[in-house]
């Protein structure tokens, strides 16, 4: 049987992304400081608590989640590309239960999109990794996959997009993704559901 | 007399590097997710597994024994970035290393440009879309990327030889700096404290018997200023209102603290027999060690042209940005 390894409820998303409404947005995106004193107070602004002290930004919110600052560069942390955090992980404990995982995480998908609707309200796309209307990315840099790594890998196999009122303030990102297996088809296959959060300016 | 600021070359040229510097997209994280996954599963290995053996082998070893080796931590604001913005000193040691390589080939390195920082680097460890590519749980990807780099640092720093350039203005407790290379660096028969020298002068804000007595190359390469409940903590503020005797006593027990430590501190790989002692004489190129103040010439601003105040600094010539026109990150 598959192994739910991480597991916070859809309510608990919820929580989180109410809490995220209330983020300074721009002085995310322009990075925190260097550790230290400066670094505690700035992450204080948003109640959260740095976890690391270099390369890549991690910290706890106050409601409990590990949020991940993704830098645009590698070397330093700002400035920070996205914002982002994992509230389900499923694994295939064998090869034969790789499609088992997609199937189950297919089933709790509504409960974790209904939660994002009530706090950011209905998205503008919700679909599946084959949905004719899935959006395609405006540059190979771009967040977005492209349309032939998404139909060749089933990847993601589901996303909602939500893009705050606020020019300054992020596009929200629910997927479900999944990894582990290569392109032969070796390996376990894990899913995650994860909220990303991208400034507007990158879509 | 203060130390230059850190010359507009090197500024320039790190600014290139850090705009052809892009994260890695799904798709390319899944092209590198399943090369790992493919090589792990043809040694048999789990991906962190692998990915640590493969750390263990890299090749760090210097080509010309005598290259002078560069470690960094953390950013410096650059007066071209926005406010808020900085500059890794990733960048800093890298742009000082090519340059240093343009005029002497060979006699500069920094970790992440050695063949197997390069190789390392490829697989992009410290990437979310990696991690979720190769299905890695919670923390097992940071994990996977903290222990491979940290595993090279140390390799790295044991394969240094004489005089090493740090390009930080001090070790910040918990980095892989402070509790990695620096211990591997003083433990290093070829290296030890007297050849560790930082790049930056001590920060200015530190009182001047601070800046004078615990701003020395040695006393920044055992101390940590930041946090006072961690382990080697020095206050420079304290410090400087202590009666020369205690000033002296604290630096005593520093160095105590830090041998004891040292004395546990294991090699990843052995030391070559016959080695020579640290700070015996160099034979090849060998780059300088620059002393430069931790930042770049201030530019006037808008407002103060016009004014009769002196301008900070003559404004420098227009030149590129290297790289910037062709790799900028394509996002927007």
């Amino acid at each position: 049987m598959p192994t739910v390894t991480e597991e916070r409820p859809p309510q608990a998303l919820a929580e989180e992304l109410r809490g995220l409404t209330h983020v300074d947005w721009p002085a995310v995106w322009a990075g925190p400081p260097n550790p230290g004193q400066a670094l505690d107070d700035w992450c204080a602004l948003f109640g959260w608590r740095p976890l690391t002290v270099e390369r890549v930004l991690r910290v706890r919110t106050s409601t409990g989640a590990d949020l991940t600052l993704e830098p645009l560069v590698s070397g330093g942390w700002s400035p920070v590309r996205s914002v982002t955090f994992t509230v389900r992980h499923l694994n295939a404990d064998t090869q034969d239960e790789n499609d088992l995982v997609l199937e189950q995480t297919a089933d709790v998908w509504p409960a974790y999109e209904a939660a994002a609707r009530e706090v950011l309200g209905a998205p503008e796309f919700s679909g599946t990794w084959d949905d004719p209307a899935f959006p395609e990315p405006p540059n190979d840099r771009h967040w977005l996959p492209s349309r032939d790594f998404r139909l060749g890998r089933r990847d993601p196999y589901r996303m909602a997009v939500w893009s705050a009122k606020d020019p300054e303030g992020p596009v929200t990102v629910l997927t479900a993704k999944s990894g582990g297996v290569t392109r032969r088809g070796v390996g376990k296959r894990g899913v995650m559901i994860n909220v990303h959060c991208y400034p507007q300016d990158s879509l | 007399m203060s130390a230059p600021y850190i010359p507009e070359d090197i500024g320039r040229r790190a600014l290139g590097l850090r705009d052809a510097d892009t994260p890695a997209t799904d798709e390319q994280a899944g092209r590198i997710a399943d090369r790992i996954m493919t090589a792990a599963d043809r040694v048999g290995m789990s991906v962190p597994e692998y990915v640590r053996e493969r750390a263990r082998r890299l090749n760090v070893t210097p080509e010309n024994p005598d290259v002078k080796s560069a470690f960094w931590s953390f950013e410096v604001p650059h007066p071209d970035l926005p406010p808020g913005k900085a500059l890794s000193n990733m960048y800093i040691a890298e742009a000082w290393a090519e340059s240093e390589n343009e005029k002497v080939p060979g006699s500069a390195r920094y970790l992440e440009g050695t063949r197997g920082g390069r190789a390392l680097g490829n697989l992009r460890l410290w990437d979310t879309a990696v991690h979720r590519e190769l299905n890695l749980q919670g923390d097992e990807g940071w994990d996977l990327a903290k222990s491979a780099w940290s595993t090279l640092s140390q390799r790295y720093a044991e394969a240094a030889k004489g005089e090493v350039v740090v390009f930080a203005q001090t070790a910040f407790p918990g980095t892989v700096l402070q509790t990695t290379e620096l211990p591997a660096l003083r433990t290093n028969p070829e290296v030890g404290l007297d050849n560790i020298k930082f790049a930056y002068a001590a920060p200015d804000d530190w009182p001047p018997v601070a800046r004078e007595e615990l701003g020395t190359d040695a006393v920044r390469a055992q101390a940590q200023f930041a946090l006072k409940d961690k382990p080697l903590h020095v206050d420079p503020a304290e410090y400087a209102a202590k009666p020369a005797e205690e000033r002296t006593a604290v630096l005593g027990k520093l160095s105590a603290d830090v041998a004891e430590a040292d004395a546990s501190h294991v090699r990843l790989t052995p030391p070559t027999a016959g080695t020579e002692l640290a700070g015996a004489q160099q034979e090849g190129p060998t780059a300088p060690t620059p002393v430069w103040q931790m930042g770049f010439t201030p530019r006037p601003t808008a407002a103060a042209k016009g004014t009769s105040a002196a301008p900070v600094a003559a404004p420098e010539p227009a030149g590129p940005v290297v790289g910037k026109a062709v790799t900028g990150t394509g996002l927007g």
